[in-house]
């Protein structure tokens, strides 16, 4: 039988399920035998951290940093809440990266570790054997699996009634009884991550609602995101933080509110946005004389391509 | 009914004879030559309600279509050829316990298309439906005797005497399938 070179399979704890520990989850693994006859797979599992929300994708990113040589790609199964911020962020901490990385949200997984019947576990199941087919294809980059289709996702959004889509129509591929690779699709490369992964350090995601009855501790937080369908009013800015950055990100764009001074941001879907927001703050926090981060704004971060976020202007 | 068939081995002798029983096939060369799922589509298997796969050689996207089929319990055949049968594709397939969606099947040139118009005809409703409508008239002389033993027979049944012919029929003819079955060359290993 013809197996790839192997692929590590990382996910994030969660509470219930077979992702509640490191055991449950390498048990689970081993008795996954139709994902045997795909690839040889290595488990591995990150815990969350309730002191930072997003320490686990800096673990994730730093073990992916460490393990690059010794896969020929990686799966990773990060927590429903966040994920597509969360997909983002680990995208920009990676930087340009020459395998697949591939991640997919722990929706559907079984609740029980020999849980083999139901719709549920037969979901997640077919999901990862997915994923990990695809970490053993030629593309290079980070990148999700939605109704068959790889797409990018720092292009990719959520939009109703479909669900995750490609905000600018590139999709690198799709698995279709094997892993189908659209031609303009990145291809594999020598590329090491650089595995940058200084955050801002207290940040707060809220929304509107919880900023209008101050339910929240704005004193705390080093950079703010504020969400709300609808579109806000420039009255809002009465009601935000001086002292940190805020990015709002409502049904009338998406803003940077710094300094008493309110900037549309353009051309990154709202995920992107978000965690690049997050992700050059702490850059720029941490930032040496050699750092292209060095002495540079957030907005003028925000405004600078650093991957391929940047969406093609909408005619 | 529709079959994903996959063969690089047999030279078109699978695909000469799906079209022979009439199902409508989905090959490698369409999937190729497409750029995306048809419409209402999320999931590759979804399309076709069974696959015919030739495993001789198996290559990483074959298992990887085959362990997605045992996942989806989607039936399947896997056919190799006699005196090459891939051992360790086999030995994994055999994992899970049976029943298993997944039959395979050691062919040669003659026992191939039996092999294939067997799993066919179990898999498409169309051609199990087909076979038990009445849908042929029969004319027929029976004797006073035979007359009266049916006449009796049917009233003690509750059903009518064309009703107990065909039921005394059908009993014959799935005793005898079933002697010649186990006779047939054309066994599925699984």
């Amino acid at each position: 039988m013809q197996l790839s070179d192997p692929v590590a399979i990382i996910a994030v704890g969660q509470n219930k399920g077979i992702l509640t520990d490191s055991a449950t989850f390498s048990r689970w693994s081993k008795e996954f035998l139709e994902l045997h006859m795909v690839a040889l797979s290595k488990p591995m599992f990150v815990e969350q951290n309730a002191r930072h929300p997003f320490s686990h994708i800096q673990q994730v990113a730093r073990r992916i940093g460490r393990e690059w040589n010794r896969y020929t790609g990686f799966v990773v199964v990060l927590p429903e809440q966040h994920f597509l911020l969360e997909s983002n962020l680990l995208a920009f901490m990676l930087g340009e990266v020459g395998k697949p990385v591939v991640v997919m949200p722990t929706t559907q997984q079984p609740l029980q570790p020999q849980d083999e019947q139901g719709v549920t576990a037969v979901l997640f199941q077919a999901g990862v054997m997915d994923a990990t087919q695809a970490a053993t294809s030629e593309l290079a980059g980070v990148f999700m699996i939605k109704s068959a289709r790889m797409l990018p996702v720092l292009h990719t959004r959520y939009s109703a009634p479909h669900g995750a889509t490609s905000a600018s129509g590139m999709t690198w591929g799709r698995v279709d009884f094997g892993v189908s690779i659209d031609a303009t699709a990145p291809q594999r490369t020598k590329e090491r991550p650089s595995v940058r992964t200084e955050l801002t350090p207290r940040p707060q995601l809220v929304q509107v609602e919880e900023l209008v009855n101050s339910t929240f501790d704005q004193d705390r937080c080093s950079a703010l995101i504020v969400y709300s369908d609808e579109p806000l009013p420039l009255t809002v800015t009465s009601m935000l933080p001086q002292h940190a950055p805020v990015l709002l990100v409502a049904g009338n764009g998406i803003h940077l509110y710094e300094d008493g001074r309110l900037n549309q941001i353009h051309q990154l879907t709202p995920s992107a946005a978000q965690a690049k927001f997050l992700w050059v703050i702490g850059q720029i926090q941490n930032a040496d004389d050699n750092s292209p981060f060095y002495g540079v704004s957030i907005q003028k971060a925000l405004a600078t391509p650093v991957l391929y976020e940047v969406l093609p202007p909408t005619l | 009914m529709r079959i994903y068939l996959h063969d690089e081995k047999t030279g078109g002798l699978m695909i000469a004879q799906c079209n022979q029983m009439g199902v409508d096939l989905l090959t490698p060369e369409i999937v190729r030559s497409r750029d995306s799922l048809p419409e209402g589509y999320n999931f590759f298997l979804d399309q076709v309600d069974a696959l015919i796969i030739e495993i001789t050689h198996p290559t990483r996207d074959i298992q990887f279509i085959l362990a997605q089929a045992i996942l989806a319990q989607k039936p399947a055949l896997c056919l190799y050829a006699k005196n090459q049968s891939p051992r360790e594709l086999l030995a994994h397939i055999k994992k899970r316990s049976a029943p298993r969606p997944l039959k395979t099947f050691s062919y040669t040139e003659v026992t191939l298309p039996i092999a294939i118009n067997k799993f066919i005809k179990q898999h498409d409703p169309a051609q199990q439906e087909h076979q038990h409508v009445p849908s042929i008239k029969y004319t027929l002389r029976l004797t006073p005797y035979q007359e009266q033993y049916l006449a009796e027979l049917s009233e003690e049944r509750g059903m009518t005497k064309a009703d107990l012919i065909r039921s005394i029929i059908q009993e014959k003819a799935e005793v005898s399938k079933r002697t010649e079955e186990g006779r047939d060359d054309v066994k599925f290993d699984n």
